[in-house]
């Protein structure tokens, strides 16, 4: 199975983007402006930078072992106790990851259209559609990607330009928030807000072009960053940095102020499909690397048969905290904190052990 | 046992469809032999006519006409074999029958008499020789008379046919304003002459197979031969010939469909069918490989992507604005005929905060004698409006439009006013039946029909969520799908930047590739400069290639 599949590296490009953006959806541009007051958006830019020097660690890695996915490498570099262990924190990172993104998701849901459905019913539905996409492979899952990028990155820039008349320049006030020092502490510790790069390590020996490997990683964070930055302005823009970390979703109350003339407005119920659309691909591109993290570490070899276990520990999982308040808690502030280690900490010592060693793939070219 | 092997395949999905791929050159399919063994005719007459008398029944069989006579001013005995009503009474008679039986006096008598009789003695156009009994069973039953004479083992087949057929007409589903307006027939040779009228290409190949045990069915396979990829011909040949002799009948192209496509089980169509020889040649100068078949009035075009279906014949006869605008209404029309139904059920039953106040009064008010909940509602009008479209179908055209006005009354107006459903759903129902009509191949727009189904039922359950959810399953599933090796989706998603003819259609001089997905042994369509007035600099510029288009065009 593994390398079963070659994906473009425009698809790549995408499922990535997405990946990183989607929380713009949730609670990211609220954190931002309760952690950086009107400072929020010059913190996802310094967390950008220090996110792309952490990527470069991570490229370096996949450059020196280009047909290995990084769970191979940590296990070729390090042996098999270590391999192991790191391949489990790969996978634990997914898991948790995909199980609290599916909770706060399936919350949205139910706090925009479905206010009596079940939570349960919700993520269920949700869990289908990704065992299905991750059944048919990341080939399909990129595709798909690529399929309603262009159209989702529309309908989002449009949602942006049509709230600016709500806004004021003096809700930007103040520029630099609780000051210089606030900013660059801030933007220290959530350098994570960018860790799903991590899927570039799963997916890096799948791109058929492997020069091109660099500018999917370079681009997509690239990418990723300006549209995080931008929503985490217009959030602010609007709702001023007070109002916005008051919002529980703030880009679903940016479409419900839309007004213009008679026709356009209320439209939040259309937003919705913007909404699924963005979550489904970024949750199927976790929920991938949950099973093929776990498949890889433990060395199986087709990772179909696993989707079904590790959903139902998914599931089970998003449903462990009690409240919404509390996932995003302990996803935004407690998890945040430490996760960076993963996708950055962990490429980083790689990395080392390579140079040091000076271990390197052996290619026949 | 057999559920684990089940399981063990489930679990290959993905890995078995990528076997064959049009990229990977060096991968074979076993080679077809063909069946050994074939009877050969003997020296005698007499044995040979026994022989074929036990074939064909002859005493039973009354289709079956055997006219003995002799030749040679009466030294040789012969025998014509024929079926009665598939062959030509008048060829027969002039240009067989009467040279050798009147005019044979004044040819030389030496030499092997079979070779003088088809030199000299058969004013024919299509004489061919043979050495084996199914030669002449499948000749004869083709319609060729079979001439076998004493002292050879050897036949001629004279080319006789001229059965009672229909003309050529209108295609029936495939209706446009500007353009021809040929369809393709029940017979084969026309269905192939008519494509070759509009490729006078000497590379033009059409191939002939039969397919069927006892259907004997003619298949043609036609390609244009360097630009078609060998590897896209091959696969389709394999197929073909590994379907002809292991079924038994095989009477139309719809069935043929069925036993060629990838993915069988699929709500998507994966072929074209269609109706229109200039289609068909469209397709054909692309690269793509047509199947036409004898007794079928509709051909196949394979593989098929996912936007040929919002294509029509027209939209390239008719001028570019004229065209866009139709592939745009074209568009609208499978949106709304996919998820108009399903839109009002989610918005009536979920969000009732979309609706404008006033016109929410309203439909609560029209809604209020209504007893249904309004999914029944919904469902209970569609399906009887797929009763009437089907009726319409079946009813004697005599009574047709009758029935038709009977129906649309009783179902729009009684309807109403016996208070079953409420006047806003049959706006809405009425919608949906106009845009399926507009959508351009029967096929796609019975796909259409029964998601519209599933769609209803996803938002009757989740609201804006289950559309959302059944769009997004439906996108994940034709993402997934290849034909023939080619991604269903593409040139869309895998991307190929060469091929603008998606969904807005680019002028017809600004499309300088074909489709590079079906990876063409010849890309390049038209020059750049196709109207060199237009730009004088690029006149002197040597073509080029797309740079990189291996790399870009994405199967594997």
């Amino acid at each position: 199975m593994k390398h079963e599949t070659k994906i473009g590296h425009r698809e790549a490009l995408t499922l990535l983007v997405f990946i990183m953006s989607g929380k713009v959806f949730l609670q990211f541009p609220r954190d931002m402006a309760s952690l950086g007051d009107g400072s929020g958006w010059i913190i996802v830019i310094l967390t950008g930078i220090l996110a792309l020097v952490g990527f470069s660690f991570l490229y370096a890695l996949i450059r020196r072992f280009p047909s290995q996915d990084i769970i191979e490498i940590c296990q070729t570099l390090t042996g098999n106790f270590i391999g192991t262990g790191a391949g489990v924190l790969f996978f634990l990172f997914f898991l948790i990851t995909t199980s609290l993104f599916l909770r706060k998701f399936a919350e949205s849901f139910i706090l925009a259209i479905l206010p009596q459905t079940p939570i349960s019913v919700i993520t269920a539905v949700f869990l289908i559609l990704l065992m299905y996409g991750v059944f048919l492979g990341i080939e399909t899952l990129s595709r798909v990607a690529w399929l309603y990028g262009p159209y989702l990155l529309g309908t989002l820039i449009i949602i942006l330009v049509f709230s600016l008349p709500n806004g004021s320049v003096l809700s930007l006030t103040p520029v630099l928030g609780k000051g210089p020092g606030s900013i660059l502490k801030n933007s220290l510790t959530h350098v994570s807000m960018f860790s799903e790069i991590l899927l570039l390590g799963l997916i890096a020996p799948l791109i058929r072009d492997k020069k091109k490997i660099f500018g999917v990683g370079f681009y997509s964070m690239g990418i990723a960053i300006i549209i995080n930055t931008l929503v985490t302005m217009v959030v602010i823009f609007v709702f001023n940095y007070a109002g916005a970390s008051e919002i529980i979703f703030p880009i679903f109350q940016l479409t419900r102020l839309i007004t213009y003339g008679e026709f356009i407005q209320r439209v939040e119920s259309i937003f919705v499909f913007l909404w699924f659309f963005a979550a489904g691909i970024e949750l199927s591109g976790l929920f991938y690397g949950t099973v093929v993290g776990f498949a890889e570490t433990f060395r199986i070899r087709n990772y179909r048969p696993l989707i079904i276990p590790i959903a139902v520990i998914c599931f089970t999982i998003s449903l462990i905290p009690p409240s919404m308040t509390d996932t995003i808690i302990l996803n935004d502030f407690v998890l945040s904190k430490i996760y960076w280690t993963i996708p950055f900490g962990i490429p980083f010592l790689l990395w080392l052990v390579a140079l040091i060693f000076n271990k390197k793939e052996q290619t026949t070219e | 046992m057999h559920f684990w092997d089940w399981l063990r395949g489930f679990y290959q999905w993905g890995v078995k469809d990528r076997q064959f791929s049009l990229g990977n050159q060096s991968w074979q399919r076993p080679q077809y032999k063909e069946p050994e063994g074939a009877e050969s005719l003997s020296k005698s007459l007499a044995k040979n006519r026994a022989r074929l008398e036990e074939i064909f029944e002859i005493p039973l069989n009354k289709d079956v006409v055997i006219r003995e006579f002799k030749i040679f001013t009466g030294h040789l005995n012969a025998i014509l074999i024929y079926i009665d009503g598939l062959t030509d009474r008048n060829t027969q008679n002039f240009a067989i029958l009467q040279p050798l039986m009147i005019l044979e006096e004044k040819a030389e008598t030496d030499g092997e008499p079979i070779n003088l009789i088809y030199e000299r003695l058969l004013p024919e156009n299509q004489v061919v020789k043979g050495r084996k009994f199914q030669e002449i069973i499948d000749n004869v039953l083709d319609g060729s008379s079979a001439l076998l004479i004493e002292g050879s083992a050897q036949a001629l087949f004279i080319e006789t046919k001229g059965w009672e057929h229909r003309g050529i007409e209108k295609p029936s589903t495939e209706h446009v304003v500007r353009g021809p307006q040929e369809g393709f027939t029940e017979t084969f040779r026309s269905n192939t002459a008519s494509v070759r009228r509009y490729i006078k290409d000497p590379k033009l190949i059409t191939e002939i197979f039969r397919v069927g045990k006892r259907s004997n069915t003619l298949v043609g396979l036609m390609y244009i031969k360097d630009i078609a990829n060998p590897k896209l011909v091959e696969e389709v040949k394999y197929r073909i010939q590994s379907v002809s002799r292991v079924t038994d009948y095989i009477a139309e192209t719809g069935t043929l469909e069925e036993y060629l496509e990838d993915h069988p089980h699929s709500l998507i169509p994966q072929m074209l069918s269609t109706e229109r020889p200039d289609r068909m040649g469209a397709h054909l100068r692309e690269g793509f490989v047509g199947v036409v078949m004898a007794n079928s009035p509709y051909a196949l075009v394979i593989p098929t992507t996912f936007t040929i279906f919002l294509h029509a014949a027209e939209d390239y006869y008719l001028r570019w604005p004229f065209g866009n605008f139709l592939r745009f209404l074209r568009a609208v029309a499978i949106f709304s005929a996919l998820l108009l139904p399903a839109f009002y059920i989610a918005v009536i039953n979920y969000h009732q905060e979309m609706i404008p106040t006033d016109l929410l009064l309203a439909m609560t008010a029209a809604r209020e004698s209504v007893p249904f909940p309004s999914i029944i509602e919904i469902l209970f009008m569609e399906l009887s409006f797929e009763l009437i479209r089907e009726a319409g179908i079946r009813i004697p055209s005599v009574i047709g439009p009758t029935i038709g006005i009977v129906g649309a009354l009783i179902l729009g107006q009684a309807a109403v006013t016996a208070s079953i459903v409420s006047p806003i759903l049959i706006i809405v129902i009425a919608i949906t039946a106009l845009s399926s009509f507009v959508i351009p191949n029967y096929n796609a727009s019975f796909t259409i029909r029964l998601l519209r189904f599933i769609f209803v039922m996803f938002a009757g359950f989740l609201g804006f969520y289950g559309i959302a959810f059944g769009i997004f399953l439906l996108t994940l599933h034709m993402a997934s799908l290849t034909n023939f090796g080619v991604p269903f989706l593409s040139p869309i998603s895998p991307y190929q930047p060469e091929n603008k003819d998606r969904v807005i259609r680019p002028l017809n001089f600004n499309q300088p590739y074909r489709p590079v997905f079906l990876r063409p042994l010849d890309w390049i369509r038209q020059k750049d400069t196709a109207r060199p007035w237009d730009r004088p600099d690029a006149v002197e510029k040597e073509e080029t290639h797309p740079e990189g288009g291996d790399s870009s065009s994405d199967q594997s």
